[in-house]
């Protein structure tokens, strides 16, 4: 569904430009949901902006199901981990704004907000400004909103980084049972091993340095409900994170 | 707190004039040159009376509100293109900063040539002045609008004018505001200064003709309601964008 093919990027500004990933090679399948692990500045969050194609690469090609990024026939969707809703907006507002380009008639929109609202657990605070709303709430507004325009690809950096381990709990629960109702292919950004065991079908661990995969290993709920085989897996990525830190 | 805010304000001012209107009577200074503030208002009630001070307020009032208005509504425009666009920041930056360290009243005799003694002139004037502080601020909001927002925007291709309305300009507001609110000040002082140069009416010629008449009292007067519309005017404005702005209320 996505691939990265034999891509350099680099970040920094112009005198002080920095190579992070030299023929990077990576292909993620259609309707699975991936977590990219990594330590802070591996790269992780650069490699979803280079899917959203929010930003351009050195050379290679990422490819959407063959299409060039700003060419792709798919609906994408994106879940900021800062400043990810419209305070200005109420939750029905923001909500509403994942649909503006699709434009539905009102009673399309009606039904598609009240849906996700009762999903999310939002419905009763639609008429809300998001400063009144916990931190918990303001995700899952950012959630509906990615999700209310049905995606085909859904890009999320951390969604659930400044949420207290509790909160954090309940919306990736939220999040599973949402996503296994649909078809979405999901990247999923996180520093969080247990939260990347939790939720993937796929676990990535990408180095600092020069981006590489380090771990790659397929999940299936029987594994992710496997405390041995997932206490080795979390063994595994810790050991390749430290050899890579300690590199 | 906000009650507390206002009575502190409040007592400021009443204990600054209290001061003033003590140090006048006790003969502290020569009061023919800054009268007491008791004095200055019965000079600007006699106004009143005579029907004067109605005819000067309407008359700077209908020069300064489509000043003020016209003026800061080009500066919204303009500083949110001029925002959004780097090339044509570059291209305009240099020229309005040029322009907006031209102080107003050395425009004045240059704008009568162009317009007459009309109202025309002095209300484009005004509108000079509202424009810059407007524009610089508006500028300043569009071009802090965080990427992700940005990004937001692009993700769910929301463009034009809707982003316009959407996503850059609410981010901007309080930006706008503090600049509508400066421009309240720099678009009275340059219809203050117009009016002392060319016009038959206005606060701006009461304050010059009662100099001329060395009517200390009425000039003070004057002044002293020209800072009160200005305040008068700025509050209006808080206000109006609080209830505009009401998430930032909650």
């Amino acid at each position: 569904m996505i691939r990265f093919n034999n891509v350099a990027i680099d970040v920094g500004v112009k005198n002080k430009k920095k190579l992070i990933a030299e023929d990077f090679t990576l292909e993620l399948e259609k309707s699975d949901f991936t977590c990219i692990l990594g330590p802070s500045g591996c790269g992780k969050t650069t490699l979803l902006n280079i899917i959203a194609g929010f930003r351009g690469y050195e050379h290679g090609e990422v490819l959407i199901d063959g299409y060039a990024v700003k060419e792709s026939p798919y609906k994408l969707s994106y879940v900021f981990q800062g400043h990810n809703i419209f305070p200005w907006k109420t939750v029905r507002q923001n909500i509403l704004f994942g649909l503006v380009s699709l434009k539905l008639s009102q009673h399309e929109n009606d039904v598609r907000i009240s849906l996700v609202a009762k999903d999310l657990g939002l419905y009763d605070s639609l008429a809300d400004y998001p400063g009144s709303l916990s931190g918990g709430m303001k995700q899952r507004v950012g959630i509906a909103r990615a999700l209310v325009g049905n995606p085909d690809i859904l890009l999320m950096d951390e969604p659930f980084s400044s949420l207290d381990a509790l909160t954090a709990q309940k919306t990736r629960e939220l999040l599973k049972k949402l996503c296994s109702r649909r078809s979405i292919t999901i990247v999923f950004v996180t520093h969080d091993v247990d939260e990347a065991l939790d939720l993937a079908d796929r676990i990535l661990v990408v180095q600092k340095g020069l981006m590489k995969t380090l771990v790659d290993k397929r999940m299936t709920s029987e594994d992710r409900d496997d405390d041995v085989i997932c206490s080795k897996l979390k063994n595994d990525i810790y050991n390749a994170l430290n050899v890579n830190m300690s590199e | 707190m906000r009650t507390k805010n206002i009575v502190i304000a409040i007592s400021t001012f009443a204990l600054l004039i209290a001061a003033w209107e003590l140090l006048a009577k006790i003969g502290a200074y020569n009061t023919f040159l800054l009268p007491p503030p008791t004095e200055s208002i019965a000079a600007i009630m006699k106004l009143w009376r005579e029907g004067l001070l109605q005819a000067d307020v309407l008359s700077s009032m209908q020069r300064y509100l489509p000043g003020f208005i016209i003026g800061g509504s080009i500066g919204i425009v303009a500083g949110v293109i001029s925002g959004i666009s780097k090339n044509i920041q570059a291209s305009v930056n240099p020229l309005f900063h040029y322009l907006r360290s031209i102080p107003p009243v050395a425009l004045i005799p240059f704008v009568l040539v162009l317009f007459g003694i009309g109202d025309v002139g002095k209300v484009s004037l005004v509108a000079w002045a509202c424009f810059f502080p407007v524009w610089l601020s508006t500028q300043a909001g569009i071009k802090q609008v965080p990427r992700e927002y940005i990004w937001a925007a692009d993700v769910f291709a929301v463009k034009g004018l809707r982003r316009v309305v959407d996503v850059w300009v609410p981010f901007a507001l309080p930006y706008i505001l503090s600049g509508v609110r400066i421009s309240v000040a720099t678009g009275l002082f340059a219809l203050a200064a117009a009016e002392m140069f060319a016009a038959s009416s206005g606060i701006g010629f009461r304050i010059v003709y009662s100099h001329q008449l060395f009517q200390t009292d009425t000039m003070v007067g004057m002044i002293l309601l020209l800072g009160l519309i200005a305040l008068v005017m700025d509050q209006l404005l808080y206000f109006l964008v609080k209830r505009v702005a009401r998430w930032e209320s909650e």
